[in-house]
């Protein structure tokens, strides 16, 4: 076990060098090299300050090294267009981009379980093959195309919800308006609804298939017991670890959704910065998302090697 | 059980295990599968619509025409007409060949690259491999939306660096396979025999892992094309897709969010119905070629 979370802690680490290179690379392949940092119309002795602040005119080892230091210091850039830390950009929205992705993985959890049990409880039969294919179309539709056909059909015709999200600076005042929620949060929550249920399915009909689910009916234990009992308990493991590695990729959805309902989170602050190439909080933000999926990944693998001590052996990379 | 691709779980319409009868070909499996007729069959219609349609239905999709814009469908315009005069059903061709350009483009590209990392990677092993595998797995952890959002803020967004940038961020998924297979294959009896009789790298990865990797990387190459057109559409979309006069699936629904309010339906359903049935296409064709070249992805 020791010898695993080892091998695993420094495969994470050497995968996290890798990131920060990445980004480090394309900072440098920006177009005109790093003062494109400082936008269109720095001037020529702005550049050459920021040029000598961050080490830009040093050789490129010596660049990557005052990069990386100033990583270690929580320095992730400075955003030029917004004149405020890029670190500080992603602590102020994150929580509103917490608030949206946190209520569509609940809404999302919450529908995709059972039909991904039912699925598994009926599997090879029309409804199994029913929400298949409807999970086939949801995943196959663009998430931006079935919020504007939300818009349409419950801002436009119906008039139920706002046709945008709360504006609320606060966490508060977000939530003051949770009309405005529900947009937004349905859209983000049909992509996770596919992709959970899909995990459910399989991790169900992995565990349907184990020695103690036969003992159980061995038994004469019911069915539904065996199912929502014997069966679900087990299986919810591993949908929970998979379902939470997919954060980054919800979190990029909600790039998608956050533009479409004009929602101002970290979305909409990456969906900006690329508009108007505000090059540090594009870098920073990647930088962030790419060290948290890998500190995320270490995570589940740490937890399910405690959890489930059949893994503790025969792993490899 | 291992997740990190981009498309680990979403296998829809897997036959389930069946004994395969002695000799029944891969081509025979395929043509009776009713998943495979449906997927290949709406493929070569959204192909033909896309390239061939245009000649039997010419409309400029270059020059911007005011006197018609916005008209709703009639006999003239079958779909109507856009907020620059474009003929919407005219524009719904272009922007398929624009999407199924890029898809196609990128996965071929992607497979080419991923197939050939992989199997360096797995042949050669060691540390090698576990250096190469980082990158791998780093580019894995970069949600692939960020990553094209932000190439496509640094270069002008042209239909090439489109299908350079996803490619980029695709090759990965096809590398990571193809490497595990060729670990499974180094072992085999018939590449230690080639190894043994003097054969180099280069002549093993050509004359053994390749052919014998072929089918893993299609049926994932086919899943790409798919995810790809979905990466265009999102990316034109919010608007950093190629500038018009050319245009695609999701750069039509762009302009066509703005008259929403309009109830300009013809704007917004076509390309969106558009897109779903390609890629519900794409997907299936996958999932059909995955069951007759009984290829398993992404699972253990």
């Amino acid at each position: 076990m020791t010898r695993f979370l080892l091998r695993r802690t420094g495969q994470a680490v050497a995968v996290v060098f890798v990131v920060v290179l990445l980004v480090f690379i394309l900072a440098h392949l920006l177009p005109g090299g790093p003062r494109a940092m400082l936008g269109l119309q720095a001037n020529p002795v702005t550049v050459r300050q920021f040029y000598a602040e961050n080490g830009y005119n040093r050789s490129i080892p010596v660049q990557f090294g005052k990069y990386l230091w100033r990583l270690a210091h929580g320095d992730l850039g400075f955003s030029y267009h917004y004149n405020a830390g890029v670190g500080t950009l992603l602590v102020q929205t994150l929580p509103r981009t917490a608030l949206l992705v946190g209520f569509a993985y609940a809404l999302g959890l919450l529908i995709a379980l059972p039909i991904g049990v039912l699925q598994a409880a009926r599997r090879g039969k029309f409804v199994d093959h029913a929400l298949t294919a409807g999970a086939l179309v949801v995943y196959s539709m663009p998430a931006f195309w079935l919020g504007l056909v939300l818009i349409i059909v419950f801002a436009i015709d119906l008039n139920w919800f706002p046709a945008e999200a709360p504006q609320g600076q606060t966490v508060g005042a977000v939530l003051s308006q949770p009309n405005a929620l529900v947009l937004p949060v349905l859209t983000l929550a049909a992509g996770t609804v596919v992709v959970f249920s899909r995990y459910m399915r399989s991790s169900m009909l992995e565990a349907l298939v184990q020695d103690y689910i036969r003992t159980a009916r061995g038994k004469g234990i019911g069915e539904g017991r065996i199912i929502w009992r014997h069966a679900l308990r087990n299986a919810i493991l591993p949908t929970i670890t998979l379902v939470g590695l997919s954060l980054p990729f919800v979190l990029s959805g909600a790039v998608v959704i956050e533009q479409l309902f004009n929602y101002p989170g970290m979305g909409l602050l990456f969906w900006n910065a690329a508009i108007v190439h505000d090059y540090p909080v594009l870098l920073g933000f990647t930088l962030v998302v790419g060290v948290a999926a890998v500190a995320g990944s270490l995570l589940a693998d740490i937890l399910y090697g405690i959890a489930d001590p059949r893994l503790r052996v025969g792993r490899s990379s | 059980m291992e997740i990190r691709g981009r498309r680990s779980p979403k296998t829809f319409f897997v036959r389930e295990a069946r004994p395969k009868r002695l000799r029944e070909s891969t081509w025979k499996t395929f043509i009776s599968s009713p998943v495979a007729l449906l997927g290949t069959s709406v493929v070569l219609l959204v192909v033909l619509f896309s390239y061939v349609g245009p000649l039997l239905y010419s409309t400029d999709q270059i020059h911007t025409n005011l006197d018609q814009i916005r008209l709703a469908p009639s006999g003239r315009f079958p779909l109507g007409t856009d907020d620059l005069g474009y003929d919407v059903l005219g524009r719904l061709m272009a922007g398929g060949r624009a999407s199924i350009d890029v898809g196609i483009a990128a996965a071929l590209l992607a497979s080419a690259v991923g197939t050939l990392y992989g199997a360096i990677s797995g042949f050669v092993g060691g540390a090698v491999d576990a250096m190469m595998m980082r990158v791998v797995d780093a580019l894995i952890a970069v949600p692939a939306l960020l990553l094209l959002l932000l190439l496509a803020s640094m270069f002008t967004p042209t239909l090439f660096v489109m299908i350079m940038a996803i490619a980029l961020i695709s090759w990965v998924i096809p590398a990571r396979l193809v490497r595990g297979e060729t670990i499974a294959l180094r072992s085999r009896e018939f590449i230690e025999a080639s190894v043994g009789a003097g054969a180099g790298m280069w002549r093993v990865i050509f004359k053994h892992v390749i052919p014998n990797v072929a089918g893993v990387v299609v049926v994932q190459a086919t899943f790409q094309v798919a995810d790809a057109i979905l990466l265009l559409a999102a990316l034109s979309f919010l608007g950093l897709g190629p500038p018009p006069p050319a245009t695609n699936w999701g750069s039509m629904l762009n302009q066509g969010l703005n008259y929403a309010y309009a109830n300009d339906w013809w704007l917004i359903y076509p390309a969106g119905i558009a897109i779903i049935i390609t890629v519900v296409a794409f997907n299936l064709l996958g999932d059909a070629l995955r069951d007759s070249l009984e290829v398993r992805l992404q699972r253990r």
